[in-house]
């Protein structure tokens, strides 16, 4: 079977976890993701053609705080910079992750911008958000509560990581 | 300066060399090229067994490289030509089976074995105990005293994505999230370097052992390929360097797997060869000494058997005093309605007996079964059965002397003298027997005995016996039907009487010397002429007479007269009857 690792970024608090729970039920504990700054589910997908295991390393919130771990990038298949459509500040950071995340990494990256069963309360226009989601394979609005767009977003990353 | 000198001589070197080279082969380069590529074949074929024979002895590889291809064709010849195959493994697969089934028992019989062996020996009561309090499974407890060391599961992981290439075990359960606990590995494994990364240059801090108190993760490290060993107990070295011969000898063979791997886990399954061999174990010097009797265990299993042997042998005594007791329904008079076991040794028993049939607690005791066990309940009845009504006649008959009781056949037959009065009461006694008719017949040969009772009386009791014949006789009355003189059936039963009542006396009175004669009285009532009547009367004095003659009387003592109508003047009634007077007087 083919297994692809795929890496979960984004500043604290954009709901990776939450995301990666919507999608999976995981066999360790949460305690992992605070210990060592990941914590690692696996999901089989289903393209019809074939069937893809994505390794989901959901790598712990990175802030200014709390350096970027390069290593857990590496051999990764492709990996999503999480955001939060009601904190302007997720996408700063999350660009900022991208940044660094591409001095180590070629992968193609998907931006997600969840928590969208709430308003949005952040300052983007549409132009500048396009413009931002010009740098990615593409660009997903999701919500972990509701689990809008949580399936195609992994079906989606499986297909990209195939490529 | 002189650095230039050198590398020009270098360089010019280099230049002769490849001028000779020239001079040396040139323009025959090709042809040589071409020679050994059409001799190819021969020379190959001159040394590939020896090759193959002295590469397997170096190094043993040739299995690792043939044993995948041979399966892999083995795998296709049988898919593509099926029925062949079966036509080949056909005869084979009988004995395989019978093979494979004396293997299973060989191995249940030693799993049952070691079963026993460490869970009913003290030492094992001991190490269950020791687990408990350790906190770790039994089964990891007993591996952990029996060996030195025990590699349980060994993963092959891709060093830079950390998924999973191939993994074995010994136990099944254990590899389910063997991916998971890859990926989490390689992330521990990235956290520490980062963490501990005190050296300035590029080279990583890594982790070697992850160990616990009895338990430890051995990590060794090649170029593309992780090899984890879980191992129980402490790992010598050469193990330990053996892990890395393997996992290195695994990067040689999968050199192109691995440069070309895209997430692709199946290439790497033919790794399980190498991974198996990782699979290693050493006894603990203990647990190969010679094994110990399980003292323990025998005794349990003595004390089982016993208790089981007890059990068998009261359920036995109970079924034969079951089948013995239902003996008793063979027995006269006896019906057993319902027998049952109670509790383990013991019957009870609900029947119906009759009076006349044994006891039953004395056939229980006649028949060596103990009357403890045997709970009875015992309703009575009067059983028809042969045997019973034979007994209660026996019986009868017992309570008269005089009287026996003979078999003809299955035909009873009392005979014997009684007493008239007696005879009277066993006709009676027989006739209340159930299951006897004729009583008749029964009783025929009983005859009256009055005589000869009476010749052994004094005089007194023989006149009062005349006395009381004279009573009886004269106390019979025969009735007729109107103008009709024929006897009837009734009439003929009181004449029979009658007639041994007056042979009875007439003996009698030969004794008390007296003359004797029975006077016949015809009567008849008024209806019709006063002549018809009287000839009437007569003749059913004749009739009575005549029947009385045929019974034996001799004729002298009878007179028959006909009274003609008698009525009584009180109702009017007329007699339409025979009375009889017996008269006597003293011989002359």
């Amino acid at each position: 079977m083919i297994q692809k690792k795929i890496c979960l970024l984004g500043a604290s608090g954009v709901g990776k976890t939450s995301l990666v729970k919507q999608y999976v039920e995981g066999i360790f504990s949460e305690k992992y993701l605070t210990t060592i700054g990941v914590k690692i589910d696996k999901k089989q997908v289903d393209l019809g053609v074939e069937q893809v295991q994505l390794m989901l390393w959901d790598i712990e919130g990175i802030d200014r705080y709390c350096g970027f771990q390069p290593k857990y990038l590496r051999g990764a298949s492709a990996y999503i910079i999480v955001t939060d459509q009601t904190r302007s500040q997720s996408l700063v950071e999350g660009m900022e992750i991208h940044r660094m995340a591409r001095e180590v990494s070629d992968v193609p990256s998907l931006l997600v911008i969840n928590k969208c069963d709430l308003e949005v309360a952040w300052h983007w226009t549409e132009g500048e958000l396009n413009g931002y989601s010009k740098e990615f394979v593409g660009c997903f609005t999701t919500s972990a509560k509701t689990g809008e767009q949580v399936d195609d977003l992994f079906k989606c990353l499986a297909q990209i990581s195939l490529k | 300066m002189t650095k230039d000198v050198k590398s020009t001589t270098r360089e010019s070197d280099q230049a002769d060399l490849e001028k000779l080279r020239e001079i040396l082969l040139g323009n025959e380069k090709q042809q040589i090229k071409q020679v050994l590529q059409d001799n190819a074949r021969q020379v190959v074929g001159d040394v590939v067994i020896e090759a193959l024979h002295d590469r397997q002895r170096q190094d043993g590889g040739l299995n690792s490289v043939l044993v995948p291809i041979v399966e892999k064709s083995v795998e296709k010849s049988v898919n593509d030509h099926s029925d062949q195959f079966v036509g080949y493994l056909y005869p084979l697969v009988g004995r395989l089976v019978r093979k494979s089934v004396t293997a299973f028992l060989a191995e249940f019989l030693e799993k049952t074995n070691e079963l026993i062996e460490n869970s009913l020996t003290f030492k094992g009561i001991a190490w269950r105990f020791k687990a408990w309090q350790a906190g770790v499974s039994f089964s990891q407890y007993v591996a952990s005293r029996t060996f030195v060391f025990r590699v349980e599961q060994v993963l092959l992981i891709h060093a830079d994505t950390g998924i999973l290439l191939n993994s074995v075990s010994r136990n099944e359960s254990d590899s389910k999230n063997a991916d998971l606990v890859s990926s989490m590995l390689t992330a521990i494994n990235d956290f520490v370097a980062d963490s501990f990364n005190v050296q300035n240059d590029n080279s990583e801090q890594n982790l070697e052992v992850v160990k616990t108190e009895d338990f430890s993760l051995v990590i060794k490290r090649g170029p593309q390929l992780v090899l984890v060993a879980a191992v129980t107990g402490n790992i010598p070295q050469d193990i330990s360097t053996q892990f890395q011969v393997s996992l290195e000898y695994i990067h040689k063979l999968f050199a192109k797997e691995i440069a070309e791997f895209c997430g692709d886990t199946i290439p790497f399954e033919s790794t399980e060869q190498q991974l198996q061999e990782c699979l290693v174990a050493e006894l603990h010097p203990d647990a190969e000494k010679k094994k110990k009797t399980p003292f323990l265990a025998i005794f349990v299993v003595l004390l089982v058997l016993c208790g089981v042997g007890y059990f068998a042998w009261l359920s036995y005594e109970q079924n034969s005093l079951f089948d013995k007791v239902s003996e008793l329904n063979n027995e006269p008079g006896i019906v057993i309605n319902e027998i049952e076991t109670l509790g383990i040794s013991e019957i009870s028993v609900q029947l119906l007996r009759d009076p006349l049939a044994i006891n039953v607690e004395q056939w229980i005791t006649e028949n060596g079964l103990n009357p403890a066990l045997v709970h009875i309940e015992e309703t009575q009845f009067l059983s028809l059965e042969a045997d019973i009504v034979k007994s209660r006649l026996q019986k009868i008959a017992d309570r008269y002397s005089g009287v026996s009781l003979q078999w003809m056949d299955e035909t009873p037959q009392l005979s014997g003298t009684l007493p008239n009065n007696l005879r009277q009461q066993l006709y009676r006694d027989v006739q209340a027997i159930p299951g006897i008719d004729n009583v008749d017949n029964l009783t025929r040969n009983v005859t009256s005995k009055e005589i000869e009772l009476a010749d052994e009386k004094s005089p007194e009791i023989l006149e009062a016996l005349f006395e009381i014949n004279a009573a009886r006789i004269d106390s019979t009355q025969i009735e007729f039907a109107q103008g009709q003189s024929a006897l009837s059936d009734d009439a003929k039963i009181q004449l029979d009487q009658l007639a041994n009542t007056l042979k009875n006396s007439i003996e009698l009175s030969k004794s008390l010397e007296l003359n004797v004669g029975l006077i016949i009285m015809g009567a008849s009532d008024s209806s019709g002429s006063p002549q018809f009547n009287q000839s009437l009367s007569r003749k059913r004095a004749q009739m009575a007479q005549q029947y009385l003659i045929e019974r034996g009387i001799e004729p002298g003592y009878l007179n028959a007269v006909g009274l003609g109508v008698v009525e009584l003047k009180t109702t009017g009634e007329g007699a339409r009857k025979v009375i009889f007077n017996l008269i006597d007087f003293e011989a002359k």
